[in-house]
């Protein structure tokens, strides 16, 4: 029995499929192959996690049923699995409609959380729904956002809230257990830094050599590469890639000023808090693009 | 509106089939095939309305929503429905709480309530539907978001009949491995029924809130029969369709995932009957398969002649 | 599930002598399906099945045997060396006895 779930949580398009392939390759030993990342510990948002854990078939219980049942998903998760579990989930911290947390602090051990500038979130968003970055923005500024539950098919996702995006972040940096955040910009700027203290967090014994080897097996240029050969599972159809970039300053040649402003509008208090510089306009100059670098030799 | 407790008639006013057996009922339950055998025929099984305990008397397991004693009782405790109890296989008590869907109660009497039945009976319900070729039981099975209603109306377009939608029911110990008739009437989404090009117009709907259809048109076929093959299905976003033979270990493991309401069979102490169950399905010749199944409602034509191929292949 | 790094391990190696009785579990139920031994833990209910040599050792452990009189059957059916089959087969039981499929006394 383990002491609980660690939650890779993060609002969609945000670093979240990075960090899981680094610790599955910190865990496991082995180069993160990008379609076996669920055996980390799953998803939150899963049918058949669901209805394995509970014996019964969600599809056969009404929306709020479903809701109200998520917490005790978990609850079994927590209890059943011998090793941490590391679930990954685009929910924000939220109550079901009867009321409880959905992410039950007596099944947690902690949190990590992935957050990017969500301009950049924006257009990614774009990329991936393949519609226009205006629909992105507005999705991410809609309190009602959910991923999954569509009624016109049945989906493997069960319904997940996202609403707003400065409200997910507010819901995950102000949940009652540990939250260790990380910048998807510091991933990228300096990830054996940024990666030595999530491996800290999360309690596993990892040497610098350890690290900078699972760095260097997951570089977005790999993961891409992975893509390619071999398809990923986690991409819907609509999108042409889901490693598209892997840049933190792309956003600046994509969203107009206008759409920039209004993001800054929209979730700027949020940003500031988390360093982000809403001075920054959408414009052609490049400000040297952020470079992937592996850890500096020991000394 | 659900009669609650207080209504319970002298008499069970509904009589069903359910493979070979009569369901006589308190409730309706549209979803089942009428009974058509004699009048006063006893019951096999029966669905009453009454009062069911919060919690079973020295349950064996306790668990967030269902309690099991031996391998004869299951209680089902859902906030939003009320209280199921399942007896010996034969004896379904519902107490339904004021304000309960009715629509919602019936999917888990003829879903999750009904596979609970079928293994305190002893027999084997695969998360599967089933459809006839060449004289045969073809079963296709999978998770609720699969695609197994989906590929069987599709084969059931090419000419098959349809023995059972979602439950698969397998009896190991008659003389072959046989699968008996169950719910035929397919229950489509809206994206299916798109892809066959059937209009939702006038077709009932399964579930409040959620464009699922059940499509009444094709008469499926309502005699057992001999088991052939099990196909598992997986659908993957990206993955390029794919059907290959599975055997040994991964064919039992597979066949195992595709139990229905396998922890509530589990914690009825039916583990050791079902691996032999599931052994027994394999010694006897029956192959399994798995088919990939891209996320891409345009490709299941292809599939369906895959699995029409893969069958012919001789073993 | 991923298996973690060694140093997370709390399994200690059996010690497997030449007069180490080799038994089959009773914790297990077995079937063969196609030439191939398929196994469920009673206790957990987990299913594993045992690779051709894994299945050829539980043919030949009914009735027990010691390792050597294993080892001396295996080396009579197999084209290798006594001492490099003994510790392959080493390796193997010490897996099977960590899953209780098999019984060293």
């Amino acid at each position: 029995m383990s002491a609980g779930v660690w939650w890779l949580a993060s609002y969609p398009r945000s670093g979240n499929t990075w960090l899981r392939a680094l610790l599955w390759t910190l865990v496991s030993g082995k180069p993160a192959d990008i379609n076996r990342l669920s055996s980390l510990g799953g998803f939150a948002g899963s049918r058949s996690q669901f209805d394995n854990a509970l014996g019964i078939e969600s599809v056969a219980l009404s929306r709020d049923q479903e809701a109200n049942l998520r917490p005790r998903v978990f609850e079994v998760l927590a209890a059943e699995v011998e090793r941490p579990p590391y679930c990954m989930t685009h929910d924000a911290y939220h109550l079901t409609p009867a009321g409880e947390p959905l992410f039950p602090a007596s099944a947690t051990r902690g949190a990590v959380y992935v957050v990017r500038d969500p301009r950049a979130v924006a257009v990614s968003m774009a990329h991936y729904m393949a519609r226009p970055i205006e629909v992105a923005i507005a999705h991410m500024d809609n309190p009602d956002a959910l991923s999954g539950g569509s009624t016109r098919r049945l989906s493997n996702h069960l319904r997940q809230r996202l609403l707003r995006w400065s409200e997910h972040v507010e819901s995950w940096l102000s949940a009652p257990f540990p939250v260790h955040v990380v910048r998807y910009e510091d991933m990228l700027a300096d990830p054996c830094t940024t990666f030595t203290a999530v491996a800290a967090f999360l309690e596993l014994r990892c040497d610098r050599d350890t690290i900078t080897a699972a760095i260097d097996a997951t570089t977005f240029k790999r993961l891409q590469a992975q893509e390619r050969e071999l398809g990923f599972v986690e991409r819907p159809p609509r999108a042409a890639t889901f490693f598209r970039e892997g840049r933190s300053d792309g956003w600046r040649r994509e969203l107009s000023p206008q759409q920039a402003a209004r993001i800054v509008a929209a979730h700027g208090e949020i940003m500031r808090r988390l360093g982000y510089d809403v001075t920054l306009k959408a414009q052609t100059v490049r400000h040297g693009a952020a470079q992937e670098r592996s850890c500096p030799p020991t000394g | 509106m659900i009669p609650t407790a207080q209504h319970r008639r002298r008499g069970m006013n509904h009589a069903y089939r359910l493979a070979a057996l009569k369901i006589e009922s308190d409730l309706e339950l549209p979803d089942l095939q009428p009974w058509d055998g004699p009048a006063n025929s006893e019951g096999d099984i029966t669905f009453r309305l009454g009062t069911v305990p919060a919690q079973l008397e020295a349950p064996d397991r306790v668990e967030a929503i269902f309690q099991t004693r031996g391998h004869d009782e299951y209680l089902l405790a859902l906030p939003g429905t009320g209280r199921i109890l399942v007896r010996h296989g034969r004896e379904v008590t519902v107490d339904a709480e004021r304000g309960a869907d009715p629509v919602s109660t019936r999917s888990l009497l003829t879903g999750p309530i009904q596979a609970v039945l079928w293994h305190q009976r002893g027999l084997l319900p695969l998360h599967a539907n089933a459809v006839v070729i060449d004289g045969q039981a073809v079963a296709l099975a999978g998770n609720s978001a699969a695609g197994k209603s989906a590929l069987a109306a599709t084969l059931v377009q090419l000419g098959h009949e349809t023995l059972t939608d979602d439950i698969c029911v397998i009896d190991v110990d008659a003389p072959r491995v046989t699968a008996l008739p169950g719910v035929a009437r397919l229950r489509l989404w809206r994206d299916t029924l798109d892809m066959l090009g059937i209009a939702p117009d006038g077709l009932n709907p399964v579930l409040s809130g959620k464009e699922k259809f059940f499509v009444d048109r094709w008469s499926g076929c309502s005699a057992p029969r001999e088991l052939a093959a099990v196909v598992v299905l997986v659908r993957r976003t990206n993955i390029p369709l794919a059907i290959g033979r599975l055997s040994g270990i991964a064919a039992v493991g597979a066949l195992r995932d595709m139990i229905h309401t396998r922890r509530p069979a589990s914690a009825l102490g039916r583990d050791v009957q079902i691996f032999a169950a599931l052994t027994k399905m394999l010694a006897s010749g029956v192959t399994i398969w798995r088919l990939h199944l891209p996320d891409n409602p345009a490709c299941l034509p292809d599939a369906a002649a895959k699995v029409l191929h893969a069958l012919e292949e001789p073993r | 599930m991923a298996a973690g790094s060694n140093e997370n391990s709390t399994e200690t190696p059996h010690l497997i002598a030449d007069v180490t009785v080799i038994s089959r579990s009773p914790a297990v139920l077995t079937a063969e399906v196609s030439g191939e031994i398929v196994m469920m833990s009673i206790e957990r209910g987990s299913y594993f099945g045992l690779d051709d040599i894994g299945s050829d050792i539980w043919k030949r452990i009914e009735p027990p045997c010691t390792f050597a009189a294993l080892i001396d059957g295996l080396a009579a059916a197999y084209d290798a060396e006594r001492a490099t089959i003994a510790a392959d087969v080493c390796v193997l039981l010490d897996r099977m006895a960590a899953q209780d499929v098999v019984r060293l006394a």
